[in-house]
């Protein structure tokens, strides 16, 4: 076994070791560790079998077994990152329509106590005058 | 004022503000002139400026305070949202800076007796507004695009005093998005997709009365290509709602339907 394969182990068993913590703390959710689970294996896979890299870098026709896995861990980066926006999109969507909801009900709730602030009604600067 | 929870004829005057202390009391005070029995909705989108309570000590009879600053998109769904749960019939969106004439709500109410939405025009013949360079171009371009899609003619797409009946109040309270140019433009989109009928009525508008407009060479390049991504992606969704329609699987009664009943 070469030190380089060595290496490749044990990087990878790290990454995979650093996503179970992560899941086990409930600081990752098990749908977003799934990818990062994924290619954890891969890296294992990888890394134990150097043989298959080059194998399948002659197969797709890369020259060097280096670009193959380099585009590959780019590919990968890519669509986990275009998978995080759209994440991010959709909590901005709900945080948005709550935010709105709870403004809706803040108001309500102030103008059922009498205070909406028509003149000679209450009109003291309640916390939602200085929000 | 009348009881706040009859659903009456008389319009919810949506304001969406944000710091717009100098101008906001002189919009209600107006509004409340030209229409007495309107319920002056203000809604304060993430002011730091105190709007909220100058809104309350002139008299708005409602104020709904977001909890950070959204867009007008955001404000305008906010006060759709809640102008409806109170059964309103017809809702105007008004800006804060005292450019719309509250004289003219009256004539935009009565237009929804034929449409759905109505628009305020500036640009029509014997009106001042004026605007220049990149600015003018995207509005002359988002109007020829508008007049298209709605098949009558729409001078000025980007207009934010609007009246809404009660069936675009139900599709726009769910689906107006936040962002800036949400309320005026994707509003136009959604209303086509939704099959809402759109007019427009002429209005003199005036300067802003407070706060400062978003109006260099650069804002407005800007503004151009802003409003020329939301254009291209609208019209994207609308023929994919078309083709999901045409395909059995669309959502087309849901647009007015659902919600409506509730």
């Amino acid at each position: 076994m070469s030190a380089l394969t060595v290496t490749g182990i044990v990087v990878a068993v790290l990454a995979a070791v650093w996503i179970l913590v992560l899941v086990a703390r409930r600081k990752l959710d098990v749908r977003y560790a799934a990818v990062w689970t994924i290619v954890g294996i891969l890296l294992i896979v990888a890394a134990v079998w150097p043989g298959l890299a080059a194998g399948v870098s002659r197969l797709l026709g890369f020259a060097v077994p280096a670009n193959l896995i380099l585009s590959v861990g780019f590919l990968v980066l890519l669509a986990a990152s275009i998978q995080t926006s759209v994440q991010l999109t959709r909590m901005e969507h709900h945080m948005q329509r709550l935010a709105e909801e709870l403004a809706i009900l803040k108001t309500e709730v102030r103008e059922a106590s009498g205070e909406n602030g028509r003149p000679g009604e209450g009109q003291r600067q309640g916390p939602a005058d200085a929000a | 004022m009348t009881s706040p929870s009859a659903p009456s004829a008389a319009p919810y005057v949506v304001i969406p503000a944000h710091n717009e202390r100098e101008a906001l009391p002189g919009v209600i005070h107006e509004v409340r002139t030209a229409q007495p029995g309107a319920e002056i909705v203000v809604v304060d989108d993430g002011s730091t400026d105190g709007t909220a309570g100058l809104a309350r000590r002139h008299g708005a009879d409602h104020v709904i305070v977001l909890p950070y600053n959204s867009g007008v998109g955001a404000a305008l769904r906010a006060g759709l949202l809640y102008a409806r749960r109170r059964g309103a019939r017809a809702v105007v969106q008004c800006d804060a800076d005292g450019q719309h004439p509250a004289n003219a709500i009256a004539e935009l109410v009565a237009g929804l007796g034929a449409a759905d939405i109505v628009i305020g025009a500036r640009f029509t013949p014997g009106t001042r507004y004026r605007a220049r360079g990149p600015r003018a171009l995207a509005m002359r371009l988002l109007a020829a695009i508008m007049s298209r899609l709605h098949r009558t003619k729409l001078t000025d797409a980007t207009s934010g005093f609007r009246a809404f009946g009660p069936r675009a109040i139900a599709v726009l309270s769910r689906e107006l998005p936040a962002q800036y140019l949400g309320d005026t433009i994707e509003a136009l989109t959604i209303a086509k997709r939704a099959r809402l009928a759109v007019r427009q009525v002429p209005v003199q508008m005036r300067e802003r009365q407070g706060g400062q407009a978003s109006s260099g060479p650069f804002q407005s390049a800007l503004y151009l290509v802003r409003s020329g991504a939301i254009v291209c992606l609208s019209i994207l969704r609308l023929v994919g709602a078309r083709l999901a329609r045409r395909h059995g699987r669309g959502r087309g009664a849901g647009w007015t339907g659902e919600e409506a009943a509730e």
